[in-house]
Order: C-alpha cells, then sequence, then structure tokens
C-alpha cells in the first residue's frame, strides 16, 4: 500500500464528511512520510499533523485504528511522576471493561488512573512493510 | 476538571471528554475494538457499536421514511467502516448478505428487512440461518434487524418473537436482553448445517413517522 491508494481508499469510505477526508490525507502523508522509523505519537500530535478538530481527529483515529485501513495502532502508557510503564492491550482492556487499571509492577489499583494514562500512536500493520 | 488546553498532554480522562459527541462511551468501546482477542469480545463490542449506530438512526425517523432495507443498511454498514470495521452490504457469503463485518478473522453476518409482514422477517431470519451463516465456530452468532416503520414498535417485536416460536424450528429457545428489552431479543436453535447452537440476535429499529400536528 502506498500513500496515494491509502488517501483513495479513505476518500471512499468517507465520501460524506470532508472533514475527515482532509484531515486524513494529512495525516496519511505524514504517516508514509515517516515510515521508515519509529512511531511514538500522542493524540495531541494526531491532532497536530492533521490539522483538524479533537473530534474529526478522534474519528480518523478509530478509523485508522481499524480493519480496513490499519495504519496506527493505539497504545497507551502510564506516567507518575517520572515513570513511564507502555501498558499491554489486556492492562487497557481491563481498566476499561471493569474501571480499574492494576499497577503493571505492583498489581495494585492505580487511583485515578485516567488521569496518569495517555493514549499514542504507532506504525499499524498497513505502515509495516 | 479535565484540561484539553493546546500544551497539555490529552491523557484518558481528556480523551473521553473529547469523543462524548460520538456516545458517552465512545473511547470505551474504541478500546475494548482494538483490543479485542477473542470472538465473544468480539461480539460484545460490535453489537455495542451496532446499538449505538440504531440509537443516531432512530433520532430521525423523518429522514429515513423513503429509505428502503437497501438504505438503511448502507447506513449501518457505512458507520461500521468508520468504526474501523471491515463492513461490507452485498457481500457473497453464500448469497448476498445484507451485512457482514468482518474483524480481527472474526465474521459476523446480518440480515435486515422492514417489518412489512411477519414472512418478510421470517424470511430474513432463514436467509440468516440457512444460507449465509456456516454455524462453525467464530460464525456461530448472527443478527436480524428489523426496521419499524409502523407504530407501536414493540407491539411488532412482540408479534414476531410469538410468530418465530409458532414455527416449529426445532429446540428454538428465547434469551432475553438487558438492553432495550422492549426491543432487543435473542433466539438460540440449531444450526441445520453446522449441527451446532446458532444464536441471532434481534433487533427492531424504531423508524416510526406519524407526527399529529401536520397532515
Amino acid at each position: 500500500m502506498n500513500a496515494e491508494s491509502a488517501i483513495h481508499k479513505l476518500a471512499i469510505d468517507w465520501a460524506s464528511d470532508k472533514d475527515v477526508q482532509a484531515a486524513g490525507e494529512a495525516l496519511i502523508r505524514y504517516l508514509f512520510s515517516e515510515r521508515s522509523g519509529q512511531l511514538h505519537l500522542s493524540f495531541r500530535r494526531l491532532i497536530e499533523i492533521s490539522n483538524s478538530s479533537p473530534g474529526v481527529t478522534f474519528r480518523l483515529a478509530q478509523y485508522l485504528t481499524g480493519e480496513t485501513l490499519p495504519l496506527l495502532k493505539q497504545r497507551f502508557e502510564l506516567i507518575l511522576d517520572d515513570d513511564v510503564w507502555e501498558l499491554e492491550d489486556h492492562q487497557v482492556r481491563f481498566a476499561a471493561v471493569h474501571g480499574q487499571l492494576m499497577h503493571p509492577d505492583t498489581g495494585t489499583p492505580v487511583p485515578h488512573y485516567k488521569e496518569h494514562v495517555f493514549p499514542f500512536y504507532e506504525k499499524g500493520d498497513g505502515l509495516v512493510d | 476538571m479535565i484540561s484539553t488546553d493546546e500544551n497539555t498532554p490529552i491523557s484518558w480522562a481528556a480523551l473521553e471528554f473529547l469523543a462524548k459527541s460520538m456516545g458517552q462511551d465512545a473511547l470505551a468501546r474504541q478500546i475494548k475494538r482494538t483490543t479485542v482477542s477473542d470472538y465473544d469480545q468480539f461480539i460484545d463490542v460490535l453489537y455495542a457499536d451496532i446499538d449505538a449506530i440504531v440509537h443516531e438512526l432512530q433520532l430521525n425517523p423523518e429522514l429515513r421514511k423513503d429509505d428502503d432495507e437497501d438504505r438503511l443498511s448502507i447506513e449501518i454498514k457505512g458507520n461500521l467502516t468508520h468504526l474501523g470495521y471491515g463492513a461490507a452490504h452485498e457481500s457473497k457469503i453464500g448469497g448476498h448478505t445484507d451485512l457482514s463485518v468482518q474483524y480481527k478473522g472474526f465474521i459476523w453476518i446480518g440480515e435486515a428487512k422492514i417489518n412489512r409482514d411477519y414472512e418478510h422477517i421470517f424470511q430474513g431470519f432463514q436467509q440468516l440461518t440457512t444460507r449465509y451463516a456456516t454455524g462453525d465456530e467464530g460464525q456461530c452468532k448472527g443478527g436480524l434487524i428489523i426496521y419499524i416503520k409502523s407504530n407501536n414498535s414493540k407491539q411488532v417485536m412482540d408479534r414476531w418473537r410469538a410468530n418465530l416460536n409458532n414455527r416449529g424450528i426445532t429446540d428454538l429457545e428465547f434469551v432475553e436482553s438487558s438492553i432495550r428489552p422492549d426491543h432487543i431479543f435473542f433466539t438460540r436453535h440449531t444450526h441445520e448445517r453446522s449441527g451446532r447452537p446458532f444464536t441471532t440476535r434481534h433487533v427492531g429499529v424504531i423508524l416510526g413517522f406519524d407526527p399529529k400536528d401536520h397532515k
């Protein structure tokens, strides 16, 4: 897959939403220009790259982390003071389902975890050669 | 107070706040979707997503009054695609399914009918369970979406349930839904081809529009 084919796919799937199309084109061009390196993009950075609102960026991120055009993989990191833990999918899922995040080292619940957990985005399968 | 100003990193809490325009639980559903690792998890989040889409569809029935089954199903398909599913309308799986969803190797098939009459709805049930779904592992659950354009949609669902119960389907069981119980129920029966239990989720979509203020 290349940037043009990805943009073409996006344009078909989002034909009725020009905002997502424009944001997606900008983001896709960026992602393909950076595909040879490591990606670790915050949600704030996605907003900047796509030059769009948080709402449009969220919709775009949902789409690009999915099955059809998997250019991104969403992950989460726990940041407490200066310590950072990249969370595994099962840990994040447990928190989403049960409303409780267990600390990766201690196994005890992290108080107010939603304030200390931050989404970030890596390369999805569609960007991997 | 959640800070979303331009210099603050966006936390889970902030993103949850920003995503609320797409439903109270939009971020939780996205996390559940992207972390799916088995068929039941896939089905759980797919049903939550379909319910959110149905909720939106029901908000403006006046815009749907001339839509046929295909047009309504294409709208659901489009919304599922936007959520990241590999969704299709009229894809070839033992025939042309109204709605098929593929995600992380799992498949779900839905058949959709307008409540023209109960024979028409039953045709959808038969298509789903005897033509499209293989009933194999990872394909043992499906959906029947019923677009109800008349009034008293609860009565339509009650009568559909009674109608189905009188069809003499072997081993047919009814299971209540905790969500929208007046408009959603489950059936379970032995799938003819696979011989395995097959579960169907019957979902009524309220699309009646008969305002009495202007005639």
